[in-house]
């Protein structure tokens, strides 16, 4: 397991770097003067103040250079600051990110606890009802835009029943019960397409593993059914679901950006939407890092466990 | 499901397709209203036989609205998916004719690329490039660029070990035509399959764009953009959100209808397991 780990983290470096420089790029993809992008009123600047922010900034060096004190900021949490609020880029994105955490995760739980049990029951009755209305169910819902299942929840529930807030955010640590009653239909729209992929993929893998001859050994020694299913099937077929779910941050963070503009909830994606019409570039670059570099190692944690679950991988993949 | 209780989905795939496309090509000829005509005794009206779909907040017929909308769902699922091609499919390619150095350094790119979702990848252009068409085309075509090189790149280690291709070598055949006259055609199935999920993905994302005003510009329609204007209205009038989402909806659910059938069709391993 240690030298697979080591493995994957040689390749996980390159890629890290490779991401980093593609945002770094980002910058000089502006229209115009980056400098003129990058501070507080940087339009209004003469040439003399330009030549000290390009300074100031290392955009006066050759551009490898300038990359590499550009990723030794970033590194160490610098990544300039906000034009508009002229806070540190770290400091507002730290305060975002943990909300969008507990959207993604509230909306990750939800969708797992669902499609598991859901998906496990479709393909353990394969061809029954509870099969049709999961299948019905998986197909609709991989079509459906979640922001839309979003606004139909929000006239459901907001605008025809009263039952729950529509907008805003209360902090977790201020009112426990308002937070998760602000958070629940987010975390719905958030989670419908990943339960939707989830309960598919746990159902064909499941069928797929109860085709396999150690299945007919279990039920041949006269196991009962639920038995074979849980305890001899599930492990097995767990492994590609394992996979999806790991791959569904990057559906979720981008699900984010969108549900959180819907519920007016301060997180991440809000933020990256409010600066692109505010212009506001240094926000826009760290939302960018931030994400990617959480889809990658979330991809790389996922790789793990699935080498942890399954001794194949580690010792030939 | 078993082929036979595919076929009228497939049917029914192809109708949706080919009526949102008759549409927007006969947008002109078919839209009941002028989309930008103004009716201010007619302002967030319900359904009736004029407007089966009502109006907007400034009178204006959601069904023509819809109609015109569609030309810009097609225009990004059709741009983005042929943009992913022409770059992904030629790189992955190259990856296997190259092999060494070259192989590594695109898939390598191509895994960093691959962890960049569509939307943000449009979020960030549409600072950089600003709002329009085609920034949106770009964002979802380069995310789509990854998962048709990675998979151009298997098909074609496939499909290179075949033995016509050992015979196509001996004939004479250099590496390139090898790969664009030889293994190309033989690797289109699974291309074909991405890409037809591929468009639905686009219209989704682009809906997405379009709601948080990241996409193509209002007076313009897109199904997006209505779902953004119509969402302050909510409580005064539903019809006008419940509307341009069942539109999206209809237009994915086809889309990957079409390529979960062609999928099954053209990979008999999976018939059994659905």
């Amino acid at each position: 397991m240690r030298r697979y780990i080591l493995r994957r983290l040689g390749q996980l470096i390159p890629t890290l770097l490779l991401i980093t420089f593609m945002v770094f790029a980002l910058m000089h993809a502006l229209p115009g003067d980056p400098a003129r992008a990058l501070v507080t009123g940087g339009e209004a600047l003469d040439e003399t103040q330009l030549a000290v922010v390009r300074k100031e900034l290392n955009l006066d060096k050759p551009m490898p250079v300038q990359y590499a004190l550009w990723l030794g900021r970033a590194l160490s949490f610098d990544l300039g600051r906000s034009i508009i609020t002229q806070r540190k880029v770290a400091d507002e994105l730290s305060l975002r990110a943990l909300v969008t955490l507990e959207l993604g995760v509230l909306g990750w739980m939800l969708s797992t606890l669902i499609a598991i049990p859901a998906g496990v029951l479709a393909g353990a009755f394969r061809g029954g009802r509870i099969d049709a209305a999961t299948t019905v169910f998986a197909v609709s819902a991989i079509a459906l835009p979640g922001f839309w299942v979003g606004i139909m929840l929000i006239l459901l529930f907001g605008v025809h029943l009263h039952w729950l807030p529509t907008q805003g955010f209360v902090a977790f640590n201020v009112d426990p019960w308002e937070n998760l009653r602000h958070m629940v239909l987010p975390a719905i729209a958030l989670g419908t397409g990943s339960a939707a992929l989830l309960m598919r993929q746990t159902r064909s893998a499941l069928i797929e593993v109860l085709a396999l001859d150690y299945i007919r050994t279990a039920r041949a020694k006269g196991l009962a059914r639920r038995a074979v299913v849980l305890e001899h099937a599930w492990p097995n077929a767990l492994l590609p679901v394992v996979t999806v779910m790991g791959l569904e941050i990057g559906r979720m963070l981008a699900g984010a950006v969108v549900v959180e503009t819907l519920f007016g909830i301060p997180g991440m994606g809000r933020m990256i939407v409010q600066a692109v019409f505010q212009h506001d570039f240094p926000i826009v670059q760290g939302c960018v890092l931030v994400m990617a570099s959480a889809v990658l190692l979330v991809n790389f944690a996922t790789d793990l466990v699935y080498a942890w679950l399954d001794p194949r991988i580690r010792y030939d993949g | 499901m078993d082929r036979a209780r595919r076929h009228p989905l497939v049917i029914f795939a192809l109708l949706v397709i080919g009526l949102i496309a008759m549409a927007a090509i006969g947008a002109d000829w078919i839209m009941p209203f002028d989309p930008q005509e103004m009716d201010f005794d007619n302002l967030l009206a319900g359904a009736s036989p004029a407007h089966p779909f009502g109006t907007d907040q400034m009178g204006r017929d959601t069904v023509s609205r819809l109609i015109l909308g569609s030309q810009v769902a097609l225009q990004v699922s059709l741009g983005a998916v042929t943009l992913g091609l022409l770059i992904g499919v030629p790189l992955g390619l190259i990856a296997v004719t190259m092999r060494g150095w070259v192989d590594d350094i695109i898939m390598r790119v191509m895994d960093a690329v691959v962890v960049f979702p569509s939307l943000l990848v449009a979020v960030a252009l549409a600072a950089v490039m600003g709002n329009s068409l085609g920034t949106v085309i770009v964002a979802i075509g380069l995310a789509n660029v990854p998962w048709l090189a990675r998979i151009a790149r298997s098909q074609a280690l496939a499909v290179r070990e075949m033995d016509f291709i050992a015979a196509a070598t001996a004939g004479g055949a250099g590496p390139f035509t090898i790969m664009f006259r030889h293994i190309l055609p033989n690797s289109l199935a699974p291309l074909i399959v991405q890409a037809t999920l591929g468009m639905g993905y686009a219209v989704l994302t682009e809906a997405a764009l379009g709601f948080i005003g990241v996409g193509v510009q209002p007076p313009t329609p897109t199904w997006g953009n209505m779902l953004q204007t119509a969402f302050p209205m909510l409580d005064r009038q539903p019809l006008l959100s419940v509307a341009p989402g069942l539109a999206i909806f209809l237009l994915v659910l086809a889309f990957n209808l079409l390529g979960d059938a062609l999928r099954d069709a053209l990979d008999p391993r999976l018939r059994n397991l659905r």
